[in-house]
């Protein structure tokens, strides 16, 4: 076939996608050991949101620093449609996916006249407002105390919350990361990468460079917001601070661990930022420390992300 | 209008530190274009060094506040040295990361140096408080105006009476012209840096004993800093100062008048806005006749 | 010119400050026909091709394409309408590979909308084949090599960049395509393939804009020769009146000799 090779990304995708599948299966069904379950979980609903802010952060060139206010209005809503308008679970994740995605092109289309540092300072800034609100806007968030409580147990048929929080989280991934691919794959994908060259050139071969910086900033968001739903069904009870700039701040960590050229680098991200301070017991206090080092030497010596430097280290090695 | 008054005061003099942290994020811009996302944590390092240096070591107020202030620019020195002077021809975003990557490394520094419960110190004392009325003026508060005074005049001596200051303001837009001054765009980056770092080192003293100082201080700080500087025209050290005293005082007002807990929010709506619809600053026009 | 012009531009005016970059500029581009624009650096000749295209905005005039007004239309609508270009440094994007780049010029064959591609992620593969087929097509036809489609384009030559660049815009299928100096930096016989592939281009039917300073080149594949100095019209006609005119030849190729050999 004369074009097998332009397909070939979409057949590497495939095969990644589909090892991710059979690893969270085997996982899902061999992990006993309750503590390493919810690690996987938690690195599983985090990638969601990394994988959004890779398509806005790596594709795209629009940096964002408000990331994890998203994931808080998903969780919010999603809080929100099951405790005070009484949806069930299902209908509560889809609003929390698409008042997110609506807020963010909304607010998108402003913000993303900015570039560059004012872009980050700009939804940094924005960040910082969704915490002020949230901890203040009690009716609605419960403030910082008590915050959100008494979500939902979703065990049913003897399984147990956990359980089936488990299976919810691998199948949003799978599925996020599946559009994610398809997004980067086809044409709106190209697009972003020409953009975060060059606006004009982009705009020169037809792509309304407005609209697509707001959609991914969009889609971005959407993406947050189911993270951030999940994140509240599994927590069942979490507030302001869960979602603050620091959570941000570790979804970037994840992608500039991972890799800004693929989605599949975000998911490495997540689960090495989730997994490492659970099993470095006395990490904790050196967390911020640790991360702040980390972030310096991969902005310094590998810009496009570690896992993706170290990926192609490897492959020069082996090749010659 | 006492109340009023009250405000007012509360909101200038809170504002003066903005002020400061806005001035060191000008100085830096000045000379290297850079935003500095790390500028806040000066001023929590500040704040932190100087509780430590009084409550730990048992230094007096008059030694620890040098002291505090030392360490801030010592640590903008290696921060410009060994960071972004080998970084200096990367990207947007590569810089960004780079100094986001840098202020938590701080952040995370002072917590396992001086652990993460907030902590006070005694006012810098000496300045009697001033009563007029009802109306009070507190001797912390005084202390705060009296040294962004001193400051804005020392700076303002430097930056248009001096050449080396003149040099060191054109260093990112003139380089070569600079460098004909003596004022090599590296040495002035590494200059800028300093004095950015002394000068939050110094506002995050003078606050310490207003507000208690923590690890966590960096990002808010940091933040309202831009926002001043931003709403004062990025680049214009005397926009920083008026946009660092606007922004206290409409967030005093906001605790004042609307709500405590909103008055946070208000300053970063500000830079939003100013962003977006300014982004020249609100006295931009001066700025750009001024180049 | 007999045939209805494809691109119509009248009374282009912009100003930078005080200073006026193009002023009062009107030509026609005709169907099939190669357009040249020359003129000393700085006469106003990019400023044009990002006034064409959008990039810019007009402080005075009107720009026609096929008889439609598009003066007011945004960049994206101009290029969606037909309208092509490459640039006097090629402009690939960092990381893609070359056919990925081509692919990324028919952006406008797109058959399905972003929220399809969310909703039914699949469709995606077969528009990427017919993408693939159409940038495959345009990376024959300006002959970069099979070996290099799967290279970083950035880590191509200089001379092979330029073709991705023409390639690119042809995935487009633009009813008019603006080059800007797409002969500089290439070799006497790079410049010759360069010449039989504009005249190639042009005989697909399109309009062709081309500036350039390879003189020789230009009077010989052009069929019209408009001549700009200081932001104005100088001249126009065929390349022998061109040639020939003495107002040209005084401005122009008198006192710019080494650029005009």
């Amino acid at each position: 076939m004369r074009n097998s090779k332009s397909t070939s990304n979409l057949r590497h995708d495939g095969l990644i996608l589909l090892g991710l599948a059979i690893f969270l299966a085997i996982l899902g069904v061999t992990l006993s050991n309750q503590f390493h379950r919810s690690i996987v979980v938690l690195s599983m609903i985090h990638a969601i949101a990394a994988i959004g802010l890779t398509l806005l952060m790596g594709y795209a060139g629009q940096v964002s620093i408000g990331q994890g206010a998203f994931m808080g209005v998903g969780a919010y809503a999603a809080a929100f449609a099951m405790q005070q308008l009484s949806l069930p679970v299902p209908v509560a994740l889809i609003g929390a996916i698409l008042l997110p995605g609506l807020l963010g092109y909304v607010i998108g289309r402003p913000i993303l006249r900015l570039s560059g540092h004012n872009l980050a300072l700009g939804t940094l800034a924005l960040g910082a407002v969704f915490f002020v609100v949230a901890s203040q806007w009690r009716s609605v968030t419960g403030g910082i105390d008590p915050g959100i409580v008494n979500l939902p147990n979703l065990g049913f048929w003897g399984q147990s919350h956990e359980t089936v929080v488990y299976w919810l989280s691998a199948v949003v991934l799978l599925v996020a990361a599946i559009v994610a691919a398809a997004l980067v794959d086809g044409r709106f994908g190209r697009g972003l990468e020409v953009l975060r060259t060059s606006e004009v050139v982009a705009a020169c071969m037809g792509v309304d460079t407005v609209r697509a910086k707001s959609m991914v900033f969009a889609i971005a968001a959407a993406f947050a917001g189911a993270s951030g739903a999940l994140l509240a069904l599994y927590l069942r009870s979490f507030n302001a601070n869960t979602f603050g700039v620091s959570l941000s701040i570790e979804l970037l960590m994840m992608v500039i661990i991972g890799s800004l050229s693929t989605i599949w680098g975000a998911i490495f991200g997540a689960f090495a930022i989730i997994i490492l301070p659970n099993l470095l017991e006395s990490f904790d206090h050196a967390k911020l420390l640790v991360y702040g080092l980390t972030m310096v030497a991969v902005m310094m010596f590998a810009p496009r992300g570690l896992g993706e430097t170290l990926l192609r280290f490897v492959r020069s090695r082996s090749s010659s | 209008m006492e109340v009023f008054i009250q405000i007012l005061i509360t909101g200038i003099v809170v504002g003066c530190i903005y002020g400061m942290a806005a001035l060191g994020f000008t100085i830096v811009y000045n000379a290297t274009k850079l935003i500095n996302f790390a500028n806040g944590e000066f001023l929590m390092l500040g704040g932190v060094v100087l509780t430590g240096a009084v409550t730990i070591a048992g230094l007096p107020t008059g030694v620890a506040v040098p002291v505090a202030v030392a360490v801030s620019a010592a640590i903008g020195w290696v921060m410009q040295r060994v960071i972004l002077e080998n970084a200096r021809h990367s990207d947007h975003l590569t810089l960004v990361m780079l100094t986001i990557g840098v202020a938590l490394a701080l952040r995370g520094a002072a917590a396992l140096v001086f652990g993460r419960d907030i902590s006070f110190v005694p006012e810098f004392g000496f300045i009697p408080l001033v009563l007029v009325g009802n109306v009070y003026i507190p001797s912390q508060g005084i202390w705060i105006m009296l040294t962004l005074a001193v400051l804005s005049l020392a700076l303002w001596y430097l930056f248009s009476r001096t050449l080396f200051g003149k040099a060191m303001r054109a260093a990112s837009q003139e380089p070569r012209a600079a460098a004909l001054c003596g004022i090599e765009p590296k040495k002035a980056a590494v200059i800028a840096m300093i004095m950015a770092a002394a000068i939050g080192g110094l506002a995050g003293t003078l606050m310490a004993p207003i507000s208690a100082a923590s690890y966590e201080n960096g990002i808010f700080l940091g933040l309202k800093g831009f926002a001043a500087a931003v709403v004062g025209g990025l680049g214009n050290p005397l926009g920083a100062i008026l946009g660092g005293l606007l922004i206290g005082v409409i967030e005093s007002v906001t605790a004042g008048y609307v709500a405590s807990g909103f008055k946070d929010a208000i300053g970063f709506i500000i830079l939003i806005l100013v962003l977006i619809l300014r982004p020249q600053g609100l006295a931009g026009r001066a700025v750009i006749s001024r180049v | 010119m007999i045939s209805v012009p494809v691109l119509s531009l009248s009374g282009l005016t912009k100003r930078f400050g005080g200073i006026q970059a193009v002023s009062g500029v009107s030509f026609d581009l005709a169907p099939g026909a190669i357009t040249a624009v020359i003129g000393p650096n700085g006469a106003g000749k990019t400023t044009l091709i990002n006034l064409i295209t959008g990039v810019l905005s007009l402080n005075d005039g009107a720009i026609r394409l096929e008889g439609a007004d598009i003066t007011n239309e945004p960049v994206h609508r101009r290029a969606v309408a037909g309208v092509a270009r490459t640039y006097q440094t090629p402009q690939m994007a960092a990381g893609m590979s070359v056919l990925r780049n081509v692919m990324a010029g028919a952006y406008r064959f797109g058959r399905y909308g972003l929220l399809s591609t969310l909703l039914r992620p699949w469709t995606i593969i077969t528009e990427n084949e017919e993408m693939a087929e159409r940038a495959a097509h345009a990376l024959r036809r300006v002959s970069v090599p099979e070996e290099w489609w799967h290279q970083p384009a950035s880590d191509l030559p200089y001379g092979l960049q330029r073709r991705v660049e023409i390639a690119r815009a042809l995935a487009q299928d633009p009813k008019v395509i603006l080059l800007d100096e797409p002969a500089a930096g290439l070799n006497p016989s790079e410049t010759a393939d360069l010449a039989r592939l504009l005249t190639d281009i042009a005989a697909d039917g399109r309009a062709v804009l081309l500036v350039e300073h390879d003189m020789p080149m230009v009077m010989s594949i052009s069929s019209h020769v408009v001549v700009i100095n200081f932001g104005r019209k100088l001249a126009e006609g065929t390349p022998a009146q061109i040639l020939t005119n003495p107002e040209v030849i005084a401005a122009y190729l008198g006192s710019d000799e080494e650029e005009a050999a």
